[in-house]
């Protein structure tokens, strides 16, 4: 068959750098580009990860004969500077996408680094709440309390500890990619800021859940 | 015979100078007219649009603070189990859908989106309904204890 | 002097040596100027080995796929000699392979039987065909029948692939671990797996990655195909088999998260001595088991089942596309009731979250819930049957190609039918106190998996090894290893209903010999594993032809089975490379445009073919039209 020669001619050509469609723009019957979509249903997956947990949570709990309140044995006020702390970085982020949107490079790097600190911040009060929980021989196997408080904070500041290294690489290529692909850098803020409000968002459910209730 | 060398300047010439030649990019736009947005079209990147997104979320960002601080203040005033549970997830709810719709742009986002998070929302619902089935009964597993107050209850009728 | 011939190149004849030579200079000239902007041809590594291109981590998934399937087969053959004649040793060879620790002197420990228990059901279903199934065929396919160039994150792709890889060789090596390979079952219920030695951590961080693997992987199909549809590609013009990967993917998204969380929480259980899933007061061998108490094991259920029974549709729905593929093309008609089809497979996807705790009945959650979960499980068999129902009503009134991959088709609907219809006593409660942990439950969903959906893996890949390698199996092979599989099936899994009836363990070491009511029906033991060494030897013409088809295959054409979607019409192929069309195909018809009335030139219409009777524009060494185009010749 002829078609063979042609075909046979593709094999060495097949080295192109592949485009792949709609990785900057959105497809207009979709809406969207391929990035947000897929960090979306990377989201829906998240939500049935804690979902999962918060479902253990309120399983243990009510099947307990007693439960503590979170307050009386939890360092509250600390996990209230936290939660500022978290809300605050949330803003930031968007506050970077928005000046990157304007053009604004220098200004989004700002908001971008305060956003990093933050989740910094955070870490760091995290793990002095835990220094002190340890010190005190509380451990994740002490009772079923503590044994859900480590889990569900630890696995979130996992979250929080991934978001912080794409932010840290966000920022350390961000002149480089701006200057050569702008729209799908701001792209990458935005979806990469999507994640980040979604792990404030489980906090915001954490913290009444484990330290107030 | 024709003469077949193909020079340089074919290649990188216009393809569409040939009546129904293939363009020279695979993937090239004039395949998707449709396709010429420059950006989200969910977003306006005017600076007059830009702005007032910023103040709005700083605004969120301020109710979002005030919310915390009720929550907290709430915490201290040792309401019944019951009723401190309802409000606390109450806030929480407020909270979470703030950032949900303002943060995250929920308020203005497209269908398949909307599609995805209501079929997610359906099984966590499933998800947080099923399991609970499996609860031990508190009051037959562990008789004479009052499970609301954490405590045994008080000895009434045989006792104990 | 001999005629020459002429063939068309844009809009231009030209003769057929001249045409080459400008293809020639053409691609050297191409390859100069990539060479000129800096780019080369990708390593040996980039290219074979961390490739981001759909086609071979589809034939990577494949091979690595195909390669466990083998292994977790092998596992129960083990086990199918110990059930068949227990108390007498090992051949000699079978031993060896074993080991000493395993087998002192040729008898195979209990342990090690609770071993390959475990990791048989894991293998198979985590290793073998979900990434079969999903990996391998979706990866190959799916973005050919959209028209798409490559997955819409081929980075994230080839990610999954290699976080599967090391998964699947970490749960192997618990092997070699102190107390060796998992032995609680696939399931992993606890209490037992949290006591069990370090195989089972080895399991869980396996899991994990296992699970990030088809998470990746689920995210990439979904996007795939919402964003990369070929322009004209509407929803109701998709392929059955896109459909079905699209839904088996939303499937993988949502319910593998939950199972993840558990898995951490065992893991926390038994490395961190948390109490999650280990009740209080427990006592093992004897002695108290220290720990807080107070967790809940049918937790470990809940969250278990919420996974693993929508996995059971993972399992199956890939295999009803490929059906679906193999049997409009054999039957040469547009398939029976595709809207059906469609709306089956959605609602199928639905149920399936709604109907895990049907694996719970003999926990005592209670009358209500239980006939809650009934319900649903009776419903979900509408959908199931409404898919089989059209995929038969399709075989009406057709002139059938009985192909290779047909003849599996063909097979996979009453085996298909026999797996379903046997799960519903299974579902009903009352029926399922009887059932519940026989033999009947491995004959049903090993019915519903091995000649289902392995059949359906067959027929895939008799049925694209073409496109994927520009030749085709043999066909007297490939019908000799369709019998013998067919036969020899049936000779294992139909004596386990009888079995199961009967009452006689799924669990059982020894095959039921000290249980007077499993007496009547042990004999069949003998049978079900001869039969099963028997399978083994009806796979080797596949493994051969496999292997040799690669090399030594009869050379075909791009559309050897006169096919109807993308795929065949529109690919570079069959050789590799990286990227799919010359030109985007534009779709103007529906997936299954078979002998179409008043179409006289051929019995199918492929879907990037236009309404009018006015042929396409060739374009020049295109894919998308290079049959068109390149053959159309003048002497």
């Amino acid at each position: 068959m002829d078609a063979h020669a042609a075909h046979a001619g593709h094999a060495d050509g097949g080295h192109h750098e592949i485009e792949i469609p709609y990785t900057v723009h959105a497809r207009p019957d979709t809406g969207v580009y391929n990035g947000k979509l897929g960090i979306w249903l990377f989201l829906a997956s998240e939500v049935m990860l804690f979902g999962a947990l918060f479902s253990t949570l309120v399983l243990l709990r009510t099947s307990a004969p007693n439960w503590p309140r979170g307050a009386d044995l939890l360092n509250v006020p600390l996990a209230t500077l936290n939660t500022f702390v978290l809300i605050a970085s949330s803003v930031t982020v968007i506050l970077a996408w928005a000046h990157l949107r304007l053009g604004n490079l220098g200004k989004g790097k700002l908001y971008l680094a305060l956003t990093l600190l933050c989740g910094l911040g955070f870490m760091v009060i995290k793990t002095i709440e835990y220094t002190t929980k340890f010190a005190a021989h509380h451990y994740p196997s002490s009772d079923n309390f503590y044994a859900t408080y480590f889990v569900l904070t630890g696995l979130h500041g996992l979250h929080v500890l991934g978001g912080m290294i794409v932010f840290a690489y966000l920022l350390l290529t961000a002149d480089k990619w701006y200057a050569q692909k702008r729209d799908q850098f701001t792209n990458r803020v935005e979806v990469t800021g999507l994640y980040w409000h979604f792990v404030d968002l489980v906090w915001i459910f954490l913290f009444p859940i484990l330290y107030l209730l | 015979m024709t003469d077949t060398t193909i020079h340089h300047e074919h290649s990188e010439g216009n393809p569409d100078q040939h009546a129904g030649g293939p363009p020279s990019e695979p993937f090239s736009e004039e395949l998707h007219p449709t396709h010429h947005h420059d950006h989200d079209p969910a977003h306006d990147n005017s600076p007059e649009a830009v702005g007032k997104e910023i103040r709005r979320y700083l605004i969120v960002f301020g109710v979002l603070a005030v919310l915390t601080a009720v929550t907290v203040g709430i915490s201290y005033l040792h309401l019944p189990k019951w009723q401190a549970i309802t409000l606390g997830l109450a806030v929480a709810t407020v909270k979470a859908s703030l950032v949900a719709a303002f943060f995250m742009h929920l308020v203005s986002e497209r269908k398949l989106i909307y599609a995805v998070l209501a079929l997610t929302v359906v099984f966590f619902a499933v998800l947080m309904w099923g399991p609970w089935h499996h609860r031990y009964n508190a009051e037959e597993s562990w008789p004479g204890y009052d499970v609301d107050a954490g405590k045994p209850a008080p000895a009434h009728g045989s006792g104990h | 002097m001999p005629p020459k011939r002429q063939v068309r190149v844009g809009n231009q004849w030209m003769y057929a040596r001249d045409a080459q030579r400008t293809l020639a200079e053409a691609l050297r000239v191409a390859d100069e100027e990539h060479r000129d902007q800096g780019g080369h041809r990708p390593s040996f590594i980039r290219q074979y080995v961390f490739s981001t291109d759909h086609k071979w981590i589809g034939i990577q998934y494949a091979v690595t796929a195909l390669l466990f399937l083998l292994l977790g087969f092998s596992m129960m053959l083990l086990m199918r000699y110990q059930l068949a004649w227990p108390g007498q040793p090992f051949p000699a060879l079978l031993a060896k392979i074993m080991g000493d620790s395993n087998a002192p002197g040729g008898m195979m420990l209990p342990e090690f039987y609770n071993q390959l228990g475990a990791m048989h059901g894991t293998v198979m279903v985590f290793l073998a065909i979900v990434p079969l199934a999903v990996g391998a065929f979706g990866n190959y396919v799916v973005p050919l029948q959209i028209g798409a160039p490559d997955m819409a994150f081929p980075k994230l792709n080839m990610m999954s692939y290699w976080l599967y890889l090391p998964g699947g060789l970490l749960m192997l090596l618990s092997f070699l671990v102190p107390g060796g390979a998992p032995s609680s079952g696939w399931t992993s219920y606890p209490p037992l797996s949290v006591i069990a030695p370090h195989g089972q951590t080895i399991w869980i961080i396996g899991m994990v990655f296992l699970i990030t693997s088809s998470l990746l992987g689920s995210i990439n199909f979904i996007v795939t195909i919402f964003q990369l549809r070929a322009k004209g590609l509407t929803f109701m013009r998709l392929p059955f088999f896109v459909w079905a990967q699209l839904i088996t993917s939303f499937l993988l998204l949502l319910a593998f998260p939950p199972l993840e969380a558990a898995a951490i929480l065992q893991l926390m259980d038994r490395v961190a001595g948390t109490s999650f899933f280990m009740p209080s007061g427990l006592i093992v061998s004897g002695e108290k088991y220290v720990n807080a108490g107070g967790g809940n094991p049918l937790l470990w259920q809940h969250l278990f089942w919420f996974l693993a029974h929508p996995e059971v549709y993972v399992l199956i729905l890939p295999g009803m596309g490929i059906i679906a593929e193999v049997i409009a093309n054999n039957t040469r008609k547009p398939l029976w009731g595709y809207r059906s089809l469609v709306g089956a497979g959605i609602f199928l996807g639905f149920m399936s979250f709604v109907v895990w705790a049907h694996h719970m009945f003999m926990t005592g959650m209670g009358t209500a819930i239980s006939a809650f979960f009934q319900t649903t499980t009776m419903i979900i068999s509408i959908p199931s049957v409404i898919i089989l129902t059209a995929l038969i009503i399709s075989l009406w009134g057709a002139s059938i190609r009985f192909t290779v991959p047909m003849l599996f088709a063909l097979a996979f609907l009453p085996m298909f039918g026999i797996g379903g219809l046997t799960g519903l006593p299974l579902g009903l409660a009352a029926a399922d106190i009887h059932l519940h942990d026989t033999y009947y439950v491995i004959g049903h969903f090993h019915y519903v998996v091995a000649p289902g959906t392995i059949f359906a893996m067959f027929a895939g890949i008799y049925y694209w090894f073409p496109k994927a390698t520009g030749r085709q199996m043999n066909e007297t092979l490939g019908k000799l290893h369709f019998w013998g599989s067919l036969i020899f099936m049936n000779g294992i899994f139909a004596p386990m209903f009888l079995q199961g009836l009967a009452g006689v363990s799924r669990r059982l070491y020894d095959g039921g010999e000290q249980y007077m009511h499993a007496r009547p029906v042990l004999h069949t033991n003998v049978l079900m594993s001869v039969s099963a060494f028997l399978l083994l030897a009806a796979q080797l013409p596949f493994i051969f032809n496999f292997f040799h088809s690669i090399f030594k295959g009869k050379r075909v054409g791009s559309n050897v089975w006169d096919a109807t979607t993308l795929e065949w019409g529109a690919a570079t192929a069959p050789p590799l490379g990286h990227g799919n069309f010359e030109v985007m195909p534009v779709v103007y018809r529906g997936p299954y445009e078979y002998s179409v009335p008043g179409h006289t030139e051929s019995d199918f219409i492929p879907q990037n073919v236009p309404d009018t009777d006015t042929p396409p524009a060739p374009a020049i060494g295109g894919g998308m039209l290079a049959p068109a185009a390149v053959a159309q010749k003048e002497a």
